[in-house]
């Protein structure tokens, strides 16, 4: 059994990481505050933008060009979005999980749908080339150890960025899918649903589709009720042209979904970590606990043997 | 009979502006200005910096827009703003000095690449939007 010195100096240490731990959920704890604001006060937005966007590329079902052409994929790019540090529960191991996921069977990366149009792709799973962008260390590190290319990193960008910092990531990754460097672009993400739920996403950027990743696979008849895609397109009116509507706007939209990604993974992010810093402390009081009951126990037996000791010396006198 | 109305909303990355059923809204777009009435044909364009005005039975609603776009169906009209301020709640000082702020930064940076240099005009060109909707907003308030 060790000595009670010796537990007594891990209970000192315990107590110290529960210090720490408590420390940090109280940091995520206000940084939580302001990431669920901002995700609350963009969500409006988005999801206008994401409403315009589509309604808008129906009109422009015509055009085939750009931003709206749609190619058979055959690379692949995704951004995905993590943490720089960890100690944030499953938030980083979760994203890993599904990026594995995907990259095992990629049948959703394959299609390319837009509107009626669905292009699945010939290329074979072990063909389809995958790069990535990493916004956040540990993505980086995933993606490095998956030996996948990492064509940028934005490490920068995980607390609350501004829209102006997202502009680089747009950039890349329009101008590569107008280049035909790329005939997809995906996001990883993590939804914020609440304080305690959050899920891993994919959502596709381009070519601009209303249709969720997820249900890319499903019958067109299906996805056709679900998203209306069988009433008629509203004919707009487009002012000045449709040309600088498709410049001007469709770029700012694109960076609008990255932007509204990054902000939801953090306050997922800082969600998670209030829980596990939470879990943390807990187990560090109840560890404390426990190993103070064994140093009496000890502490106990050794009085108890010394008065033992003393009597007997007493009666050997006597 | 009830009058048709518009219902009107307009969102920021920051927040939703504003949200209400008008019965009129006048906006700058990047060819001028539009005027919508109820059953207005659909209609998409791009919103340069500037005021808009809702009018809402008497009531006339100005706010203060820097750029962004419109989008307006089925007697709907989104506004979708890089940033917009009710006029009221502009404070009149403040902005002055901010648009000084957003000219001496021009003034200041004079090798400048073209990207930035476009945000400066644009930030220059919101904050005098701000400015002038804001002292309308004085001037009308202290006529009553």
């Amino acid at each position: 059994m060790a000595s009670g010195k010796e537990i007594k100096r891990r209970i000192k240490s315990i107590h110290n990481t529960g210090k720490i731990t408590r420390a940090m959920e109280m940091v995520s704890a206000a940084k939580m505050r302001k990431a669920v604001n901002s995700v609350l006060a963009i969500r409006p937005y988005a999801h206008s933008a994401w409403s315009i966007l589509t309604n808008l590329s129906r009109s422009f079902e015509n055009y085939t060009e750009g931003l709206l052409e749609v190619r058979e994929v055959k690379k692949v790019l995704a951004v995905v979005i993590t943490s720089n540090k960890g100690l944030c529960g499953s938030f980083n191991s979760q994203m890993v999980k599904k990026i594995k996921e995907e990259l095992q069977n990629p049948a959703k990366l394959k299609i390319n749908r837009i509107g009626k149009k669905k292009i699945i792709s010939q290329e074979k799973d072990q063909d389809l080339k995958i790069d990535f962008i990493s916004i956040g260390k540990k993505g980086g590190n995933i993606v490095r150890r998956l030996s996948k290319n990492i064509i940028a990193s934005f490490d920068e960008l995980t607390y609350l960025p501004k829209v102006d910092d997202v502009r680089p990531v747009g950039k890349i990754v329009i101008d590569d899918y107008l280049a035909k460097k790329y005939d997809k672009v995906v996001i990883f993400y993590t939804n914020y649903v609440s304080a305690i739920k959050q899920e891993t996403r994919i959502r596709q950027i381009l070519p601009i589709s209303k249709i969720d990743l997820e249900k890319q696979i499903a019958e067109m008849d299906v996805l056709a009720k679900e998203y209306g895609l069988n009433e008629p397109a509203i004919e707009y009116k487009i002012e000045p042209s449709p040309e600088v509507i498709l410049n001007e706007i469709f770029p700012r939209i694109i960076e609008m979904q990255i932007y509204h990604a990054i902000l939801e993974s953090n306050a997922s992010k800082e969600s998670a970590r209030i829980l596990a810093m939470n879990s943390a402390t807990e187990a560090a009081k109840e560890m404390a606990d426990d190993l103070t009951f064994a140093y009496n126990q000890i502490r106990q037996m050794k009085i108890t043997q010394e008065i033992a000791e003393i009597s007997a010396g007493r009666a050997a006198l006597e | 009979m009830s009058v048709k109305k518009i219902k009107f909303k307009i969102v920021t990355p920051e927040k939703t502006v504003f949200e209400d059923k008008i019965e009129q809204a006048t906006l700058p777009v990047m060819g001028g200005e539009v005027t919508i009435l109820p059953n207005h044909r659909s209609y998409i364009a791009g919103i340069k910096a500037g005021e808009i005005i809702l009018r809402k039975g008497e009531e006339e609603i100005s706010l203060a827009v820097a750029g962004g776009f419109l989008e307006f169906a089925n007697n709907k009209l989104i506004v979708l703003a890089d940033s917009a301020e009710r006029a009221e709640l502009i404070d009149l000082k403040e902005a002055e000095e901010a648009r000084k702020r957003a000219e001496e930064l021009k003034k200041k940076k004079i090798s400048m690449d073209d990207a930035e240099y476009a945000r400066t005009v644009a930030l220059i060109e919101k904050e005098m939007v701000r400015v002038k909707v804001a002292r309308k907003q004085y001037r009308k308030s202290h006529l009553k």
